[in-house]
C-alpha cells in the first residue's frame, strides 16, 4: 500500500490573513493515515481558519497539501474526492428529503448534468446505514432534531467517499449521548482503512481526550503544541491556552480536565500592572481567597501555612509559592524568614482571618513588622478575633496594632478583590523591594496531590 | 436556531407529494386545454368546434385551411368567412398564444433560478430589477432609431445587454458583504425604478407611436408574429434547456456557499452562470412581451408546493406551469376587456402576484419573529 505513506493533509508555514488580522500563524503539522486529530483551543483560536485554509476554501500563505497534492492546483471537484467537509452550521434553505440531501455528497463524482449511476446509488445507501439514518430517510432535513440532523450531515460527509474527513465542531449542538456517538463514529471510520483520516476541532477537551489519537492545540492562530491526550493535557497548558485551571486526572493513556468554575473572569484583567500578592493564611481561611486570585492573573504567593492544611492542599493545588511549615509544629525561624522575605517582594499583604494560636504567632507579627516598614496590609475580616484568638488576647492585641497603623479591614471579598484590581503597586509605593522571586517555591512532594 | 438566512417560509413537506412524471402530464394537459380555450376566446369569440375543425385542418391538410366551419360566426348580422377565421387563428391568436407561453415559462424558470442562485423566496426577474433593465435595453434600440428591420434580433440584443446591467448590480449587491433578502429587495426595487424613470423619460421625449408606454411596465402580447414567436421559442428553449440542467447544482447551493464549496462545486462560476443565463432568457422575454410582473416569484413556490423543492424537477416544472399562468392571465385579461380594448397582462399577473407577494413576505418575517 503506497497510498497510505502519504500524508493525507499536510501543512508548512500555513499563514492566514483574514479582514486584515493575521487568524493563522506559520502552522506546520501533518496528519498521518489512519489517524483521528482533535483542533482544540479557545474561541478564535483559528480552529476553523485552519480547517478550511486546508481545504484551499480561502487565500492562504505556506504549502497545503492532501495526500501529497498542491490544494491550490486541485479543482474544486477533484479536492472534494479527496477531502470532505462538514462546517459547524448549516442552514439548509430547502426541506429536502434526508435521502436526496445525502445523495448531494455525491456531487464531486458525478458530473454537473449526468443523471445518478449505480455507485452512487450504494455510496447513499451504505452512508444512511453507516450513520444510522436510514429510519428517517424520507423525512425532510428541516424537521429533523439537531442530533439527526447531525448525523445527516455525517450520512453526507461519507457518501462522499473522500478519504479525508475534517469536521468543524461536530459535536457542539449535540446532547451527551450524540456526541459519544458521533466521535465513536469518526473513530471507526479512520480504523476502517488505511487511507482514512480524520481532522475534527472539538471543544470539549474530555471528549478529545477520549476518542483522538493525537490532540492539536491553537491559541491566537499558533499551534503552541500537540501529541497524544495522555501527554499533551497538562494545567498548565489548559491554562495558558484557555485561560482556565483544571484539575488533570489520568486514566490510562488518556487525561481528563475538570474545570474550576470560578477562573472566569481572570482573562478580561489587564495583564500588566497586577500588583504581586502575598496571602497569609492558614487551617482553610485562605483557601477562597486564593481560588479567587489565581485565575484572575495576579501572581500570589502564600505563607507560612502547615503542612497538610487545607490551605497549603489548596497552595499545592493551584501551584502557589508558599512558605511551609511541618504539620502541627510552631513557626520555625527559617519558614518565619522565608515567609517575610516573600512578603516583603510582594505589592500586597493580605491576611485571611486564621485562627491564631500560640505556634502561629508570627503569622502576625511579621505582617506588623512588614507594616511598620512602609508596607501595605489588608485584612480580610472573618469570625471576630476573640473568637479565633487562642493566645489570651495577645493576637486581638496584634491585630488592632495592625489596624491602628493603616492596615485596611475589608468585611466582604468582593471589596477586597475590587481593590485588589484597584490597587497600583506603583502609586501604592508598596513594599517590593528584593524584586521579583526567583524561582518557584513549590511545595514538596505530598501536597502536590493533583 | 440559524442565521437571518433561513427562510422558514420555504419550509414545505419533504419530497412532495406528486411524481414528476405524473405532474408533467397534468402540466401539458393544462397547456393543451389553456390553448384550446384561448383560441376560442377573443375580440371575436370563435365557437369550439370551429376551433377544432381548424386544428384538425392543420394537422391534417393545411392546404384546405378554412374550408369549413361547423358553427358560423356572425359578426354585427353578417357571417364571417371561414377564411378569415381560419386567418385570425393562425396570424394572431396562436403567435399570441404561443408567445405567452414561452414568455410565462422563460420568467418562471429565471424566477425559480434566481430565488436558487440568491436562497431567496423572492427572487424573481422583475422584482430584482432585470425586466426594466432588458426594457430599458430594447426601449433603447428604438430611441437610437436603427432601422426596424433589425428589431427581430437587435431587441433581444439590447434587452440582454440592458438585463445584464441589472443582474451585474444585484451580483455586486449579493457579493458586498451580506447578501440578505433585505439587501438583494431593495436593490432590485432601486433599480426597477430607476429604470422605470428612465423609460418614462426617453418614451415622453421621443414618443414611439407604434408602442404604448404600458408595453414596457405591464407586458403587450396582442400583435405577435411568427417571427418573433421563432425567435422567442429559440432563445427561451435553448436558455431554458441549459437552465434546467443545472438543477444540481441549485440543490447544492441551497446548502450555502460553504458546504456547497466543501463538495466540490466553484460556487461563484456556477452562479455567475445561472445568473447570465436567466438574465439572456429574461431578456428574450421582455423584448417582445415587455416587463410582465411575478410569474417568475409565483409559478417556483406553486411547484415547490406540489412538488418539493428539488431543483431538477421544479425548473421544468415551474416553466411549464409559467406558460400556463400566463397564458390563463392573458385570456382573462382579454374577457375582461371584451369589447376589443387590450388589458395588459402585467396586469392580471400583478394582482395576483402582490398579493402572493405580501403574503411570502410576511409569512417570513413571522417565521423570523
Amino acid at each position: 500500500m503506497k497510498e497510505s505513506a502519504i500524508p493525507p493533509l499536510e501543512t508548512s508555514g500555513l499563514s492566514v490573513v483574514l479582514g486584515g488580522q493575521r487568524v493563522l500563524r506559520d502552522v506546520t503539522l501533518s496528519v498521518a493515515p489512519g489517524e483521528f486529530v482533535a483542533l482544540v483551543g479557545p474561541n478564535g483560536s483559528g480552529k476553523t481558519t485552519l480547517l478550511r485554509a486546508a481545504l484551499g476554501m480561502i487565500p492562504s500563505d505556506g504549502d497545503v497539501r492532501l495526500y501529497g497534492r498542491d490544494v491550490r492546483g486541485l479543482r474544486p471537484r477533484e479536492r472534494a474526492r479527496l477531502a470532505s467537509w462538514v462546517p459547524q452550521q448549516e442552514v439548509p434553505a430547502d426541506n429536502l428529503p434526508v435521502v436526496d440531501f445525502v445523495t448531494l455528497g455525491r456531487y464531486p463524482h458525478q458530473g454537473s448534468f449526468a443523471p445518478s449511476r449505480p455507485e452512487d446509488f450504494s455510496a447513499v445507501e451504505e452512508a444512511l446505514r453507516e450513520a444510522d439514518v436510514d429510519p428517517f430517510r424520507n423525512r425532510g432535513v428541516l424537521d429533523l432534531s439537531g442530533g439527526e440532523r447531525q448525523r445527516v450531515l455525517f450520512a453526507r460527509a461519507l457518501a462522499q467517499r473522500a478519504p479525508l474527513l475534517l469536521l468543524d465542531e461536530p459535536t457542539s449542538h449535540l446532547d451527551m449521548a450524540h456526541q459519544l456517538e458521533i466521535m465513536d463514529h469518526l473513530r471507526r471510520y479512520v480504523r476502517r482503512s488505511r487511507d482514512h483520516a480524520v481532522v475534527a476541532s472539538v471543544h470539549d477537551l474530555n471528549l478529545a481526550s477520549r476518542f483522538a489519537d493525537r490532540i492539536l492545540w491553537l491559541s491566537e492562530g499558533r499551534l503552541v503544541s500537540a501529541g497524544p491526550p495522555g501527554e499533551t493535557i497538562t494545567s498548565d497548558l489548559v491554562y495558558r491556552v484557555f485561560g482556565v485551571w483544571a484539575e488533570v486526572h489520568r486514566r490510562g493513556d488518556r487525561a481528563f480536565v475538570f474545570p474550576r468554575l470560578d477562573s472566569g473572569p481572570g482573562k478580561d484583567l489587564p495583564v500588566t500592572g497586577r500588583p504581586q500578592v502575598h496571602v497569609v493564611g492558614g487551617g482553610g481561611s485562605a483557601e477562597a481567597l486564593l481560588e479567587r486570585l489565581v485565575p484572575m492573573g495576579y501572581p500570589v504567593t502564600a505563607g507560612v501555612l502547615h503542612l497538610l492544611d487545607s490551605d497549603a492542599e489548596t497552595c499545592g493545588r493551584l501551584r502557589i509559592p508558599a512558605a511551609f511549615e511541618a504539620p502541627f509544629s510552631p513557626l520555625s525561624a527559617e519558614a518565619r524568614e522565608r515567609n517575610r522575605k516573600m512578603m516583603r517582594a510582594a505589592d500586597l499583604i493580605i491576611l485571611a482571618p486564621f485562627s491564631v494560636g500560640e505556634g502561629n504567632l508570627g503569622n502576625l507579627e511579621d505582617p506588623l513588622e512588614l507594616l511598620r516598614a512602609g508596607g501595605t496590609v489588608w485584612t480580610l475580616a472573618g469570625p471576630s478575633l476573640p473568637e479565633r484568638d487562642f493566645t489570651g488576647g495577645r493576637a486581638s492585641q496584634l491585630y488592632r496594632s495592625l489596624i491602628a497603623h493603616g492596615a485596611r479591614e475589608f468585611q466582604r471579598m468582593e471589596d477586597l478583590l475590587q481593590a485588589i484590581a484597584e490597587f497600583a503597586p506603583e502609586a501604592g509605593g508598596g513594599t517590593r523591594r528584593d524584586g521579583p522571586l526567583e524561582g518557584r517555591l513549590l511545595p514538596p512532594g505530598p501536597v502536590r496531590s493533583s | 436556531m440559524g442565521g437571518p438566512r433561513i427562510l422558514r417560509s420555504w419550509r414545505f413537506p419533504a419530497g412532495g407529494k406528486a411524481r414528476p412524471l405524473r405532474m408533467v402530464l397534468l402540466l401539458l394537459g393544462s397547456v393543451g386545454t389553456a390553448t384550446i380555450l384561448s383560441m376560442a376566446l377573443g375580440t371575436v369569440p370563435i365557437p369550439f368546434p370551429d376551433v377544432l375543425s381548424f386544428l384538425l385542418q392543420r394537422i391534417v391538410n393545411p392546404g384546405a385551411l378554412g374550408s369549413s366551419c361547423p358553427v358560423p360566426v356572425v359578426v354585427e348580422g353578417q357571417v364571417v368567412p371561414c377564411t378569415i377565421l381560419a386567418a385570425i387563428l393562425w396570424e394572431n391568436r396562436v403567435p399570441e398564444i404561443l408567445l405567452a407561453l414561452l414568455v410565462g415559462g422563460a420568467l418562471a424558470i429565471s424566477g425559480g433560478t434566481m430565488q436558487g442562485i440568491f436562497r431567496n423566496p423572492l427572487g424573481d426577474p422583475y422584482l430584482l430589477g432585470i425586466s426594466s433593465g432588458a426594457a430599458v435595453g430594447a426601449a433603447a434600440f428604438f430611441v437610437a432609431g436603427y432601422g426596424l428591420q433589425y428589431a427581430l434580433v437587435a431587441l433581444p440584443l439590447f434587452a440582454f445587454l440592458g438585463a445584464m446591467g441589472s443582474a451585474a448590480v444585484i451580483l455586486l449587491a449579493s457579493h458586498s458583504g451580506r447578501s440578505t433578502v433585505e439587501t438583494l429587495l431593495l436593490t432590485g426595487v432601486a433599480l426597477a425604478s430607476f429604470f422605470g424613470a428612465v423609460i418614462s423619460l426617453v418614451i415622453t421625449l421621443r414618443p414611439l407611436s407604434s408602442i404604448p408606454l404600458t408595453f414596457w411596465t405591464l407586458g403587450y402580447l396582442s400583435n405577435a408574429t411568427w417571427g418573433e414567436v421563432a425567435l422567442a421559442f429559440g432563445g427561451i428553449l435553448a436558455g431554458s434547456l441549459f437552465l434546467a440542467l443545472h438543477g444540481r447544482d441549485l440543490n447544492l447551493l441551497q446548502l450555502g456557499d460553504e458546504t456547497a464549496r466543501g463538495l466540490g462545486c466553484d460556487v461563484e462560476r456556477v452562479r455567475r452562470r445561472l445568473l447570465v443565463l436567466s438574465a439572456l432568457v429574461t431578456a428574450v422575454a421582455v423584448a417582445f412581451s415587455g416587463a410582465i410582473g411575478f410569474v417568475g416569484l409565483i409559478s417556483p413556490h406553486i411547484i415547490r408546493r406540489l412538488r418539493g423543492p428539488d431543483y431538477r424537477y421544479l425548473l421544468p416544472l415551474s416553466t411549464l406551469f409559467g406558460g400556463l399562468f400566463l397564458l390563463l392571465a392573458d385570456d382573462l385579461a382579454v374577457t375582461i376587456l371584451g369589447g376589443g380594448g387590450e388589458l395588459p397582462p402585467g396586469v392580471i399577473t400583478s394582482f395576483v402576484g402582490a398579493p402572493f407577494f405580501l403574503w411570502i413576505l410576511y409569512r417570513r418575517r413571522r417565521r423570523l419573529g
